[in-house]
């Protein structure tokens, strides 16, 4: 925690050193996060620079309430999201009602190394991806999710129902071809 | 059973995330480096181009003061100079020249007696130099041929010349006649023989005043009083000693120069001033779609997601469906002031001041994050600040606003001044170039983010703004150098404060009071 607090400080004072040991610290991690929300690495890699350049030059705006990484991760997360409206403004709209019954049985993911799930979650349309995600993954609710992505809330729980039936579908593929 | 299985379902992919990495290309740092240089770079321009304005103002001020004062020295300098040229020219002139000066000029005046006279008044006043005192001394030392031949001492001269004695009619020599008259003049030759020869002229009707430069000027206008006036009627009459030595001063033109000396002055100023940034909107901003927009944030009660970047939204909303007026409020401004008296009645005066002007405001509309905390007021200002660029979501919320301008001032101002005893009266006119530092948009319940809007290029405000400045002021001389004012202004704009492509205008105008303490050099 002192650490951060010394390297926040110098990057607040524009060290370029500094700037680059906290890249370095986190460019990893939240690549992988901008990964979740994008279908490729080019994209991804983007997002990324723009939240980083971001974080530099709002760094005086953080103020040690959460940890370093998160806040980064919340800007991370944020920017990705307008990333997305800029490229798609309405999510295809599916009714609660017509939404596909799930059933109660969700596949085991344990065994699966998450770059194949994030193959899988490329896989999945645009919209999908990021409400499963926001819910699944970063543990938003609904309403927060309809409020963040200018959509109703049952768009925002049929967008999940259908994401996750995308990828039981995709899981049960590539247990298939995984074993056997 | 549903929802554990659910909750371990979403679990296993947050623990697969958890720690995931992957390492970005070697190409994204450099990138980022390279943002980040640009911006940077940007900002030091913003920088250096304020402090080039400051300085450019301030350079600009002290020349104009620099040349007047300059002039002023130079003036008195160039007149030593060409006197000292002179003299040493009369110098070598009466080396060469002295049996033509024995023959062709003196023997006609040494007849006169006014002559003497007009010698006498050629006292060279205008040597005020020390440096010119000796070289005129030594000047006159050079030419001891003619001192000694054809001048001697004013003792003699007044003594011989109260007696009718022929020796009276000679010219006094200078060390004596400085030593009776006044120590630190000097006279200088050239025009004591100019002199003579000027009247010599006279008398034959040859004289031509077109022909004397400068310093023989005038040592003619100071010959030209002294011929033909009795000394002896001249002195006071309620003297009881007998007047022996009568010496005319002449008033010389350096004295109507002096009748008034520039004067400069210093101060500090605190100013508690009434700023409004009079917004706006422009011409053919549409306005139904505003107020529908409003209303149905109204009518919500709550949040709105309004799938419009936020630039959007502000565009489409007027100022009064915004309800956003502002309303000036006490403030206050610091600064240092300098200036001059240029005469009796006009004064030139500049400084620089920094000023942080308060009003309030209100706005209909909140610009609202992902998380609670992340709230931003909706302005006509802030459309495009960069950290609610990633808002959409909208709600009503009638929100009461601090919006803050701070501005470095740099005025230009002539005045009038009338002067009653120790109190003078000042009306002053000018401009002043007001530099936006920032401008701040705070939630008065301390509930909303503050919003800081910096004048880049992003920003709907230019960097400066120019305006117009009447003042009228008294100012009350405490002591002999210093001086206390109250000074009632008020600010105009000259233009706006807004970019001609924003989606407002503002127009500021200020009423201030001004509590100055100067200082008179």
């Amino acid at each position: 925690m002192q650490d951060d607090k010394e390297l926040v400080s110098r990057c607040c004072k524009g060290e370029r050193a500094a700037q680059k040991e906290l890249y370095e610290r986190f460019a990893a991690r939240m690549l992988a996060v901008c990964m979740r929300y994008t279908k490729t690495q080019a994209d991804a890699e983007d997002i990324l620079q723009e939240a980083f350049i971001k974080v530099f030059n709002h760094m005086d705006k953080f103020r040690h309430e959460s940890s370093l990484g998160f806040w980064i991760k919340r800007i991370v997360i944020n920017t990705a999201l307008n990333y997305h409206r800029k490229q798609v403004y309405l999510y295809p709209h599916v009714d609660v009602d017509e939404r596909h019954d799930l059933g109660n049985e969700d596949v085991a993911i344990e065994n699966y190394h998450f770059k194949d799930l994030l193959n899988l979650l490329q896989g999945l349309p645009k919209g999908c991806q990021v409400v499963f995600n926001l819910y699944a993954i970063e543990g938003y609710k609904h309403k927060e999710i309809a409020k963040m992505l200018d959509i109703s809330e049952g768009t925002s729980k049929s967008q999940y129902a259908r994401a996750k039936l995308l990828l039981k579908d995709m899981i049960s593929e590539l247990g298939e071809v995984k074993h056997g | 059973m549903a929802k554990s299985s659910k909750q371990s379902y979403e679990t296993q992919w947050q623990k697969a995330f958890e720690d995931a990495e992957m390492q970005p290309s070697a190409q994204l740092w450099k990138n980022i480096e390279s943002d980040l240089n640009a911006t940077e770079n940007a900002k030091f321009k913003r920088g250096l181009l304020f402090y080039r304005t400051l300085a450019a103002a301030a350079v600009a001020c002290l020349v104009i003061l620099g040349i007047y004062t300059w002039s002023d020295e130079f003036t008195q300098w160039m007149g030593s100079e060409q006197e000292m040229a002179v003299s040493e020219q009369q110098n070598a002139t009466s080396n060469n020249n002295t049996s033509e000066v024995e023959t062709e000029e003196l023997p006609e005046n040494t007849n006169d007696p006014e002559s003497i006279d007009s010698s006498s008044k050629s006292i060279d006043t205008t040597a005020p130099l020390a440096e010119n005192a000796e070289k005129s001394t030594a000047n006159t030392s050079e030419s001891a041929p003619i001192a000694d031949n054809e001048l001697h001492s004013p003792t003699e001269e007044n003594t011989a010349a109260s007696k009718g004695t022929a020796e009276g009619d000679r010219i006094p020599k200078q060390e004596a006649f400085t030593g009776s008259v006044a120590e630190k003049e000097t006279i200088s030759v050239k025009s004591t023989l100019k002199a003579n020869e000027s009247a010599a002229q006279r008398a034959n009707g040859t004289f031509d005043e077109k022909e004397l430069d400068e310093p023989e000027r005038q040592s003619l206008i100071a010959a030209i009083p002294a011929q033909g006036i009795d000394h002896r009627g001249m002195a006071d009459r309620n003297l009881n000693e007998p007047v022996d030595e009568i010496y005319p001063i002449p008033i010389m033109p350096k004295d109507k120069k002096n009748a008034f000396q520039p004067v400069f002055f210093a101060g500090l100023n605190l100013s508690t001033d009434y700023f409004n940034p009079n917004y706006d909107a422009q011409s053919g901003m549409a306005v139904a779609p505003n107020s529908l927009l409003v209303d149905d944030l109204r009518n919500a009660g709550n949040y709105v997601s309004y799938n419009k970047a936020p630039e959007s939204v502000t565009d489409d909303i007027n100022t009064g469906s915004l309800g956003e007026e502002n309303t000036a409020q006490l403030s206050f401004s610091y600064g240092v002031n300098f200036g001059m008296a240029l005469s009796e009645h006009w004064i030139i005066e500049s400084g620089l001041t920094y000023s942080k002007y308060n009003t309030s405001t209100q706005t209909s509309a909140t610009f609202q994050g992902i998380a609670a905390d992340e709230a931003y007021p909706v302005s006509l200002a802030n459309n495009n600040v960069e950290s609610i660029q990633q808002f959409s979501s909208v709600r009503y919320e009638q929100t009461q606003l601090t919006n803050t301008f701070d501005f470095v001032a740099v005025p230009m101002k002539i005045g009038y001044n009338l002067s009653f005893d120790r109190i003078s009266v000042v009306f002053s006119t000018g401009v002043a170039a007001n530099f936006l530092l920032q401008n701040n948009i705070s939630d008065d319940a301390g509930r909303l983010n503050e919003i800081t809007i910096r004048p880049d290029e992003s920003s709907p405000f230019r960097k400066v703004y120019y305006s117009g400045i009447l003042s009228g002021g008294v100012h009350y001389h405490l002591m002999k150098r210093y001086s206390f004012s109250i000074t009632p202004s008020y600010n105009f704009p000259l233009s706006s404060l807004t970019k001609s492509e924003s989606n407002f205008m503002s127009l500021p105008y200020l009423f201030g009071i001004d509590f100055g303490i100067r200082y008179q050099f």
